[in-house]
């Protein structure tokens, strides 16, 4: 049995304090079945300030912000808004990425986004033939897709050479620049 | 109703670079045909997509807030924008930016210039209903697609939050399928308007893209569906290629075309076929479409 | 020089335990003015009252502060013993030491310094009190009641048994209203028809109640006791007076694909048409948005057909004046429509329906005669989805609050369909069941333990159609919380227990009438526990769902209740109200009318004042003390000053205000100077 802790007031407790369970958010989630921790029940964690059990779920990151759920809440409440908070959090966090996400759906989901920025941090733009590469590379999954690859070339899907924006450095400092304002706040 | 614009600046996105070329030659012919300039903004970058606002709320505002300035110095007040994802991300960075002075202040130091503002980005759907309008549509077609059943999948961000994206109905959209009309096609009713297909988790969880993608085809068929009209590239990018693992790890066979509407679009109002780059989809198109582009 | 007399009170311990009372006495009587300064243990007990009354006679007080707990407690007895000990009763001031003071403070010596202003600045404000009267005024002692529904029908019989003559306005063509489309009502499962149709006809033939059907309230003016009502009987283009009822213009009229309003949509009627067959009066009315003949100019079958030609194409709307004491607003509520929820697909899909549309479905006299059909293709459904909560407590959709009736609704749906459909499955998605009422919950554990009604506790998110095997179905896309799972049922009906809100036009009424309503439209009653029935405007009371929504017994409670507070306004010839009303002074006004425009209650009228020969000097202001409920907002208004409250003048509140921190006088420092 799980004692209900009384944990102190957050902003984000402040939000998620008008959800009353009535489970519109979950009732409609696309990706429902493949969460631990339905979109009302997250929100109960969220109420009890039980952010353990919030990470230890995979729901945050098999969340794809489709924001079926928050058009339709009858709260009112912003629920992506809250997601994407507890999100920030982790990827602005080693310890808690070490200790939340290095397995199974959630590290692979997690690092297809970092393979993203990264991958637009280089260009400036996707260059979606890198991405994926990278991705199968990265994740252990070679083949993933592969398949597609020699298809999508001879379609003409997928470009052969990088485009490069003209201004990469100062939108490479838009980056950096987020990084050293987080360190300051800390 | 806005009167008729004659040039829009325009933000492609990163994916009408690369595998949505297609959409972006479509978007551009239609344009063209209703004499309408869409200027490409000079080196745009990308709008931070999913990922960035996953990461850092603040690097996701500063991406598109970038953008929205390269509008405002290229002497334009409107963008037209073909991806919906890119569509979400811009407008909802002008929202934000507009009543969040915190927000703005934090977005200015990191980008090292001022935000602005007073762009408003469109999406093309948007500029095609409102600013077009039906009537002028209609006229410019000259090989209806007489009893082509299509359906018209919105997904997600071209109406939801609804406060962001205000041009359609949250629960029942219909200008895609208005289009559809006007070009001479049967726009059919069906359910999955705006159920979402997966979207990015197609890199790492292509296995759960592909329920989502088997449910949408499977509803697109008992529609009687033969096209399934898109205005996004991930949509149209998990709807065409996902075809092809269902064919492989299921057996099933949709053989559903998945096309931009701008595609349809262009086809009705004369445009060539080896224009619109339909060799560039992995589920063929010849099959259905034969009628159509052989007229 | 004034002549006051101050009297403290220990009340116990609960002022002396925080506040030295003989140091407030000692205070006091080194006021000027103050003639005479005590202090005792119990000041209300009847040696307390005693102890002033004595010395009003004896030392010839011409003012009084009592220095003690709330005027709410005993203001009233106090200035009965005054006025026993023959000084007028306004002149006598309770200055609050006990709630004001002593409960709120535990500093002694602080406390006694603001006892001791309190009460000081009473003595200032005693020094410059009126005498003054209650106001009086004569009673109507007949009712109007708007508003045909249970509530008002129960209202009308009451008041109209207690010996009262009663005007009943009805919008629509015959009384009945909500409760006469119903099925069977819970938690007893009788025929509502059957328990109600009685009632509507003791309406109809009940000596004492004048009904005006078809009508409309088009302006009352006047206070309490003394209304002055105007109604609109719109044109029924029937005389009913000739009309027999006999139904042969409905059963000849050609027009008869017309959406009927009883019928909830589902059923059909004529251009020429009586609502229901009880209707009551039972007399047809011709919508001529619909009649060929107002339409198009010709056809007047009903008329060739009409045996006593009570047929009147020509007639006119018509204003009515009824003189009346006391009105009660019992105008219902509706619900929303289903196009209100387009994630469940409300007017896309003929077979997601309201709960009063299934009321229709399912009851004897409806367009089904009670068999449970659906309305697309008239299938007997095999399985049906209730959902509670559509649009309540949902402030994505404007709409904060519980509508209380359908959680009893939905489980009684239930029942009846699974009396109906043997072997069919009903589900309920709820988020709390609240169903507290006698027999209440009993009645929803039936529904769930007896006739299988399945409940899941979770929200539906969305419903689609879907083809399935040649007939369209419902999908039905909700969340089982208690599982955590998502729930998918495939249904050949949906019903929406939908909102319940105010009717249209409740809030034009009450505007019209002068009685506020809260953000929803709903009315607001004086006092949410202890004037429940009443409004804030004097004469006017609540009855039923205008108020908040309600079911059928707290309807006709509140009716029943409202009809008492009525009749014991009726049991005096006139009434006595506080005399705290405005006064205009004649002198200083000069014309501009503007707290005319101000007056939320309509009691400024305007006064020529003429010389002896009968000259006009001039135009000013005049207060009806009927109507004036003393809110200020004239006084704030004037320019000239002119407009003051009687027992709240400037000069009481100023002096009261001065009297808090200061030793002298209003008169000493500010009127000599």
């Amino acid at each position: 049995m799980q004692a209900h802790p009384h944990t102190e007031q957050d902003e984000l407790k402040v939000m998620g304090a008008k959800c009353y369970q009535c489970g519109k958010c979950s009732a409609g989630c696309p990706l429902a079945s493949q969460m631990e921790l339905s979109t009302s029940q997250m929100m109960r964690q969220l109420q009890l300030g039980n952010y353990d059990a919030i990470y230890r779920s995979n729901s945050l990151w098999v969340c794809v912000a489709c924001e079926t759920c928050q058009s339709r809440c009858p709260q009112e409440i912003k629920i992506v808004e809250i997601w994407d908070t507890l999100r920030n959090r982790l990827f602005a966090d080693k310890k808690l990425q070490r200790k939340y996400a290095t397995k199974g759906a959630v590290r692979h989901i997690l690092l297809a986004h970092k393979i993203f920025l990264s991958n637009i941090y280089t260009f400036g733009r996707i260059f979606e033939p890198m991405l994926a590469a990278i991705y199968n590379l990265r994740s252990g999954d070679l083949f993933k897709d592969a398949s597609k690859g020699p298809s999508l070339l001879v379609k003409g899907k997928l470009p052969l050479l990088p485009h490069r924006i003209n201004g990469i450095k100062e939108f490479q400092r838009i980056f950096k620049n987020v990084e050293k304002y987080r360190a300051q706040k800390g | 109703m806005d009167i008729e614009k004659r040039e829009y600046a325009y933000y492609p996105g990163c994916s009408l670079e690369g595998m949505a070329k297609e959409f972006d030659i479509a978007t551009k012919e239609v344009f063209t045909r209703l004499g309408i300039k869409l200027s490409e903004l000079a080196d745009w970058s990308c709008c931070g997509a999913t990922a960035a606002h996953y990461k850092d709320r603040l690097l996701a505002y500063a991406l598109p807030a970038r953008n929205l300035n390269l509008v405002g110095k290229s002497g334009k007040s409107e963008v037209a924008i073909s991806c919906a994802a890119c569509f979400s991300r811009l407008k909802t960075t002008t929202m934000q930016l507009e009543h969040d002075s915190k927000l703005k202040a934090e977005v200015e130091l990191v980008l090292e210039e001022k935000y602005e503002g007073g762009v408003k980005p469109l999406h093309i759907l948007e500029i095609l209903m409102q600013s077009v309008g039906t009537a002028r549509l209609q006229a410019l077609v000259t090989k209806p697609l007489k009893s082509l059943r299509v359906v018209s999948y919105y997904g997600c961000l071209l109406v939801r939050p609804p406060e962001v994206a205000t041009f359609d109905d949250l629960e029942n959209p219909t200008s895609m399928d208005k289009i559809m009309e006007c070009m001479g096609a049967v726009a059919v009713d069906w359910p999955m308007k705006t159920e979402c297909c997966g979207a990015s988790l197609t890199l790492s969880k292509s296995d759960w893209v592909l329920n989502l993608v088997e449910k949408l085809l499977r509803e697109a068929k008992d529609a009687k569906a033969q096209v399934i009209a898109v205005a996004c590239p991930l949509c149209q990018a998990n709807l065409d290629m996902r075809q092809i693992d269902l064919q492989n790890q299921k057996r099933i066979d949709f053989k559903m075309p998945v096309l931009y509407f701008t595609q349809l679009m262009a086809l009705a109002m004369g445009a060539q076929k080896e224009k619109l780059s339909f060799h560039r989809h992995l589920v063929e198109v010849q099959s259905t479409l034969g009628a159509y582009l052989n007229q | 020089m004034a002549r006051i007399g101050v009297f403290i009170c220990w009340c116990g311990e609960n002022i002396s335990r925080t506040v030295d009372v003989v140091k407030v006495a000692e205070a006091m009587a080194g006021v000027p003015g103050v003639v005479t300064s005590v202090e005792y243990k119990y000041m209300c007990s009847d040696p307390g009252q005693k102890i002033m009354k004595e010395s009003i006679k004896n030392d010839a007080l011409d003012g009084v502060v009592v220095a003690l707990c709330s005027p709410l407690m005993h203001e009233k007895t106090f200035r009965t013993a005054a006025e026993e000990a023959g000084l007028n009763p306004f002149l006598l001031e309770v200055a609050n030491i006990r709630e004001h003071c002593s409960w709120v403070h535990e500093n002694k010596e602080e406390a006694t310094k603001k006892a001791i202003a309190i009460t000081r600045s009473t003595v200032e404000r005693v020094r410059y009190n009126l005498q003054l009267k209650n106001i009086t005024v004569p009673i109507t002692a007949r009712a109007m009641v708007v508003g045909g529904g249970i509530a008002g029908i129960q209202a009308a019989l009451d008041i109209a048994n207690g010996g009262h003559e009663v005007v009943l306005v009805e919008r629509t063509p015959s009384i009945g209203g909500h409760m006469a489309g119903l099925s069977e009502t819970f938690p007893t499962l009788d025929c509502s028809q059957c328990i109600l149709t009685p009632r509507m006809v003791e309406v109809a033939r009940h000596p004492k109640i004048k009904l005006y059907s078809y009508a409309e309230v088009e302006s009352v003016s006047g206070f309490v006791g003394n209304f002055e009502v105007k109604i609109r009987k719109k044109a029924r283009s029937v005389d009913t007076s000739s009309c027999t009822g006999c139904g042969i213009c409905q059963e000849k009229c050609p027009q008869k694909n017309i959406a009927s309003e009883f019928e909830e949509g589902l059923g059909k009627r004529k251009a020429i048409y009586v609502p229901f067959p009880q209707a009551v009066p039972n007399k047809p009315v011709i919508d001529r948005k619909h009649c060929l003949y107002f339409t198009k100019g010709k056809c007047k079958i009903c008329e060739k057909v009409c045996g006593p030609k009570a047929i009147r194409y020509e007639q006119e709307d018509e204003i009515v004046e009824e003189r009346i004491g006391a009105i009660v607003l019992a105008t219902g509520y509706e619900t929303l429509p289903a196009t209100f929820f387009p994630e469940y697909g409300g007017g896309r899909y003929p077979d997601v329906i309201t709960g009063l549309q299934f009321e229709r479905l399912a009851s004897a006299s409806g367009p089904t005669s009670g068999e449970l059909k659906r309305p697309s293709d008239g299938r007997r459904p095999e399985t049906v989805v209730f959902l509670s909560c559509a649009g309540s407590r949902d402030l994505a959709k404007g709409i904060s609050y519980c509508s209380k009736i359908c959680c009893m609704y939905v489980a009684k749906h239930a029942m009846l369909y699974q009396h109906k459909v043997h072997g069919g499955k009903a589900y309920v998605f709820y988020m709390d069941v609240r169903a507290s009422g006698k027999n209440y919950d009993e009645f929803v554990r039936r529904a769930i333990e007896q006739d299988k009604a399945i409940y899941v506790r979770g929200r539906v998110a969305r419903v689609y159609e879907k083809e399935i095997e040649g007939v369209k179905k419902l999908v039905v896309k909700g969340a089982d919380t208690l599982l955590g799972e998502q729930v998918e049922i495939v249904a050949d009906m949906v019903v929406l227990a939908s909102a319940v809100k105010p009717s249209v036009g409740a809030a034009a009424l009450a505007q019209k009438v002068g009685t506020p309503y809260d953000q929803h439209h709903f009315y607001s009653e004086a006092h949410p526990k202890l004037r429940p029935v009443e409004s804030n405007t004097a004469g006017i009371f609540l009855a039923g769902a205008a108020q908040a929504p309600k079911d059928i017994p707290e309807s006709v409670a509140d009716a029943s209740a409202a009809a008492s507070k009525v009749q014991i306004l009726f049991s005096r010839k006139e009434m006595e109200r506080d005399p705290y009303v405005s006064m205009v002074n004649s002198d200083r006004c000069f014309g501009c009318f503007s707290c005319e425009a101000v007056c939320p209650y309509r009691a400024i009228s305007r006064k020529e004042i003429k010389n002896r020969s009968g000259e006009v000097l001039k135009v000013v202001a005049e207060v009806n003390a009927g109507l004036c409920q003393g809110c200020g907002g004239c006084i704030a208004i004037c320019r000239a000053k002119a407009c003051d409250l009687a027992g709240y003048t400037d000069q009481q509140i100023f002096s009261a205000i001065r009297g808090f921190n200061t030793t002298s006088t209003y008169e000493e420092e500010v009127v000599k100077k």
